[in-house]
């Protein structure tokens, strides 16, 4: 799975450890998640969402779509 | 504990928090393990004839075996996610080591080569402790 978590923390200016800290997780998972190590829970998701504002697809992808794309 | 500050484990306060009762159980439960496997009699030739000593003191060893257990269960269920998939990993490499090398120490006792049963033990907690180990490294380099 895809993702814009360091993109948008970025864009914040929020560090890896200020982010864990406001999603109760490590910094280790934010650091795993970024780097598309781990893929985070559905509950853990949602609380990524909710901290940056958007919905779960404009932060997550499957990759399924850029397949599709680069198919057509 | 991993030297590379990068490789620490991370965890939460909550995992702190649930981490102190696991590693005091985990003292007094070993010590109580010890003590019992020390001073227990050995040839009392069943339960009937067992010293009114002896029933305590094994009693105590699975009373804090029985809250070490529901500790790291309760650290398990409530970890930080990726610690929870660290821990689930290993566990699940060390159940199917212990799995297959206990069964395969059968065919050794079969075939006259006793005793190697005796180390399953050794053998699970050694498996899933390289696990956590290799776990660790492998999602947070």
């Amino acid at each position: 799975m895809n993702n814009r978590l360091r993109v948008l923390r970025a864009e914040r200016r929020i560090s890896q450890a200020e982010l864990a800290e406001l999603l109760d997780v490590s910094r280790q998972t934010v650091n795993a998640i970024e780097v598309g190590k781990h893929d985070p829970s559905l509950p853990l998701a949602f609380k990524i969402a909710r901290v940056f504002g958007q919905p779960i697809e404009a932060i997550f992808s499957d990759g399924v779509e850029a397949q599709d794309q680069a198919a057509e | 504990m991993l030297a590379n500050q990068e490789c620490d484990p991370g965890l939460t306060r909550r995992d702190q928090r649930n981490l102190r009762p696991l590693r005091l159980y985990a003292v007094i439960w070993a010590a109580s393990f010890m003590f019992a496997h020390l001073f227990l009699p050995t040839d009392v030739g069943g339960p009937g004839t067992m010293p009114f000593w002896a029933w305590p003191v094994l009693a105590i060893s699975i009373v804090f075996g029985t809250l070490l257990a529901h500790a790291y269960w309760r650290f398990i269920r409530e970890a930080d996610e990726l610690l929870r998939k660290i821990h689930i990993e290993a566990l699940a490499v060390g159940f199917g080591v212990a799995f297959v090398f206990g069964m395969g120490a059968n065919l050794f006792d079969q075939v006259g080569i006793p005793k190697v049963a005796q180390v399953t033990w050794a053998v699970m907690l050694l498996a899933y402790s390289l696990r956590l180990r290799i776990s660790r490294k492998a999602y947070c380099e």
